[in-house]
């Protein structure tokens, strides 16, 4: 079930990269677009009454009920590299801003 | 028009996306638990390299993992290199946006007395829950990146506190590398020790220890400053009013 | 000890080290390249474990010949690159160290996931080498788009792990070809989608024009001549391991391969900066590339790509040079300026006329054995294509040799007055190591056999896949 909320996502995120043309608005829609496929992936290894993969005193001793740790673990990873690339396009947003006073790409129109 | 399209082309996009999808992975019904067949499985049961031991929690030792939490099990100790790298994507980002901003003087910020007062008593509280947090990623959940994330909120709520940057920033560029550093170092010496990069070479303990899991805790507490120090790096670029063009 | 892990995380290191000690960042990225060849030389070839975990669990290199021969293309023009680039190298010293790690680690690592990994580290270190032109939003655009491929392979590799269970990349297309073709088609998009930016297909690819056609002697040969070639050499190694193609999706990206091939010379054609003519002779010749990997002819293509990279690297650096000295890059600014730079003026003609494919260069028997290559699929009207328009390319590229050597105005006797006043393109040591990567091109035409022999190997270490897109249509 969760899957359709991360697909919606990422459907939402392509959407708002094809329509807008302000740069923090960009970011905005890469970033839904990047918690869609985040929460696709959280939502591939999930199996019913899913457990938190962590040992503690009071999990069933079977360890049947833990959900895929792979894909959580590649979440983290996706999570960080997001960040990153979020980090360094709004440094260059401002650098634009800084030449042309606007965030908005089409009245910067073609630099040359 | 330019808006219609797109929607008509999302909508044609998702249905082809629910269609496939649908009839490959069942949506409404997850399983019951994991297939028997599937890797994760050996993450979870520690039995990569063999064996069949059950992992009790407090009572099994000398496992091929010594992590309680798992996921941090795949990030730090099977998927090891994919950390490096990422935290390779964090050192580049926060060099960049320093290269990009890094020219501008630090802006003063004013602040109300509320703020003021609230930040001097929260922030070493925020700083201390990170250093908890990644020295316990073995543990529970957390580790290095939320807890070295917790450390740079901390720097930024101290930052809109007192107005401007207080901190070195050399020391910080000095922890990042160091973190960094000896982050490989501990993976060479597993080349050189054990056989391959980034090996667990010390013993791995009792599965829930504080002390176990032999270099894990080690690395996600270097992953957890470098983190900080570059989170923190990439505020204090940002604060950075003058934009020079 | 002498493994070739050392490849990835040498850099890497001295990455580390060199934000603290700035001064020497230019003095370490050359060491680690220079160390970077000896352990080409040394490391034993195979499998690699990291962690001490076996594949499926844990993360493994693949260090075979097919990764030897790109490795030790990448790490030679970086070198180059580096030098030539001098001061530009210096500033974005780590950056270079970061790049270098993140496409030694993308051409080794045998895990689709970890691929995901370094292909961001390689493009997040790329953003910011393009921002050295001062063209923030061409970046702007090219991060964009990166970013949103980034996701879109990184979707494909988790599907591809939810259905077969594994992330290990060699012989995955065997437990992929198993599935219904209605399951395996959703993910091998997603991957194909995921590399066509960097690829520079069609739609997707428009950043390389303004990154390339406004690049300077640092971005332009980085671009153009070490990660062309490091993601041509990804993509092969994805197409002869990972990508099942069924006839919708073959076709399908075999005609926006040949589509990017054949409008990008028709717009380098139209050009009047020889920048950005150079920009779409390079979407061009990656289209190339692609056409040639999607039919499973890997031995042309790496041939294909070892050409091109030589001769763009060579191309860029004196187009950037001499367009940086005289301020221009248009063709009215720049006619006769070789009169000005005649040892620079030969290099680029050796470079042009091996990237154009006459006779006696490199180039004309890669083009001779991709022509070949593809008539044994039977697709006879792709050979056709590509001869139409390796005219085109021909045509071009000389109309720029001519301008270029030739002061004289249309219709008039060559006189040495219109000649633009000469200013200094590049140094003295810049035009010597240039010289010395046109005498591997040259070399390279002398003996293409030779060259041959030893590709041949390496193309041979790459084709586990034996099912083409050529036989799925024919059936």
């Amino acid at each position: 079930m969760i899957q359709f909320a991360g697909i919606a996502l990422i459907l939402i995120g392509i959407y708002g990269l094809m329509t807008t043309k302000h740069m923090i608005k960009l970011i905005i829609a890469l970033n839904v677009l990047e918690l869609g496929a985040n929460i696709f992936i959280i939502s591939v290894g999930f199996v019913k009454n899913g457990l938190a993969p962590i040992l503690t005193a009071d999990v069933p001793s079977d360890l049947l009920n833990f959900v895929d740790p792979l894909p959580q673990a590649m979440v983290l990873t996706a999570i960080v590299i997001g960040f990153g690339a979020t980090a360094l396009g709004l440094a260059v947003a401002r650098k634009v801003y800084g030449k042309y006073q606007t965030y908005d790409l089409s009245v910067i129109g073609g630099e040359e | 028009m330019k808006k219609f399209i797109s929607f008509l082309l999302i909508l044609v996009l998702a249905f082809f996306l629910m269609t496939s999808l649908n009839s490959s992975l069942d949506f409404f019904n997850p399983p019951n638990s994991l297939d028997e067949t599937r890797m994760s499985n050996a993450f979870i049961h520690k039995n990569a390299s063999g064996g069949s031991d059950p992992v009790e929690f407090g009572k099994s030792t000398g496992l091929e993992d010594g992590s309680a939490n798992i996921v941090t099990s795949v990030v730090v100790d099977y998927r090891s290199f994919d950390t490096l790298g990422e935290i390779t994507v964090l050192f580049i980002s926060a060099l960049g946006v320093g290269l990009l901003l890094g020219a501008g003087t630090g802006a003063k910020q004013r602040s109300g007395f509320i703020l003021k007062t609230a930040a001097k008593l929260i922030s070493p509280l925020m700083m201390v829950t990170g250093i908890f947090i990644f020295t316990h990623g073995h543990l529970t959940p957390g580790g290095g990146f939320p807890g070295g994330s917790m450390m740079a909120t901390a720097f930024l709520l101290n930052y809109f506190g007192s107005g401007s940057i207080s901190t070195d920033l050399k020391s910080l560029k000095w922890m990042e590398s160091l973190a960094g550093v000896f982050y490989i170092v501990i993976g060479l010496i597993g080349l050189f020790v054990a056989g391959s990069f980034l090996q667990n070479y010390l013993p791995t303990g009792t599965v829930g220890h504080l002390f176990s899991a032999g270099i894990i805790p080690i690395i996600y507490v270097l992953v957890g400053l470098k983190v900080g120090s570059e989170v923190s790096g990439i505020i204090a670029d940002f604060s950075k009013s003058e934009v020079t063009s | 000890m002498w493994s070739p892990v050392w490849l990835i995380v040498l850099p890497l290191l001295m990455a580390f080290i060199s934000v603290v000690i700035k001064k020497q960042q230019y003095l370490l990225l050359n060491l680690s390249i220079l160390l970077n060849l000896a352990v080409l030389y040394l490391a034993p070839q195979g499998m690699v474990i990291i962690g001490g975990f076996r594949p499926p669990f844990g993360i493994s290199l693949n260090f075979d010949r097919y990764a030897f021969i790109s490795l030790l293309l990448i790490q030679v023009l970086m070198l180059f690159a580096t030098f030539i680039a001098g001061p530009l190298a210096k500033k974005y010293g780590t950056v270079l160290l970061v790049l270098l790690a993140g496409i030694n680690g993308m051409l080794l690592t045998n895990d689709l996931f970890n691929l995901f990994v370094m292909i961001e580290v390689v493009s997040i270190a790329s953003f910011i080498i393009s921002t050295s032109n001062g063209k923030f939003t061409h970046t702007f655009h090219y991060l964009i788009l990166a970013s949103v491929g980034g996701v879109f392979f990184l979707l494909g590799a988790v599907m591809v792990y939810a259905y077969t269970g594994t992330l290990v990349v060699q012989g995955l297309f065997a437990t992929l070809g198993q599935l219904p073709n209605a399951i395996s088609l959703i993910p091998m998009m997603l991957i194909i989608l995921g590399l066509a930016v960097e690829l520079k297909l069609m739609p997707v690819g428009s950043w390389a024009k303004n990154i390339y056609g406004n690049s300077n002697v640092l971005t332009g040969p980085i671009f153009a001549a070490v990660l062309a070639p490091a993601f041509g050499f990804v993509f092969g190694r994805m197409m002869g391991e990972v990508v099942v193609l069924n006839p919708i999706t073959g076709y399908t990206l075999l005609f926006m391969a040949i589509a990017t091939f054949v409008l990008g010379e028709l717009a380098a054609y139209r050009q009047k900066d020889l920048l950005k003519t150079l920009a779409f002779s390079s979407i061009a010749q990656s289209g190339l590339a692609i056409i040639l990997f999607t039919l499973n002819l890997p031995f042309a293509a790496i041939l294909l790509l070892i050409n091109n990279a030589l001769a763009k690297s060579i191309l860029f650096w004196v187009a950037t040079g001499v367009s940086t000295a005289y301020e221009t890059s248009s063709m009215k600014g720049l006619r006769g300026v070789f009169y000005n730079h005649r040892i620079l003026g030969i290099t680029f003609s050796i470079a042009s006329l091996s990237l154009v494919g006459i006779p006696l260069f490199l180039g004309f028997y890669a083009k001779v054995t991709a022509v070949m290559a593809i008539f044994t699929t039977g697709l006879i009207w792709i050979p056709v294509v590509i001869l139409a328009t390796a005219i085109i390319e021909g045509a071009y590229m000389m109309k720029w040799l001519l301008q270029l050597w030739s002061p004289a105005k249309e219709g008039h006797l060559a006189s040495t007055e219109e000649v633009p006043e000469k200013r200094e393109a590049l140094n003295m040591t810049q035009i010597v190591a240039v010289c010395l990567v046109a005498l591997i091109l040259f070399v390279f035409g002398l003996v293409p056999q030779r060259v041959g022999r030893v590709l041949s190997v390496a193309s041979q270490a790459e084709i586990s896949q034996v099912e083409t897109v050529a036989e799925g249509g024919g059936q």
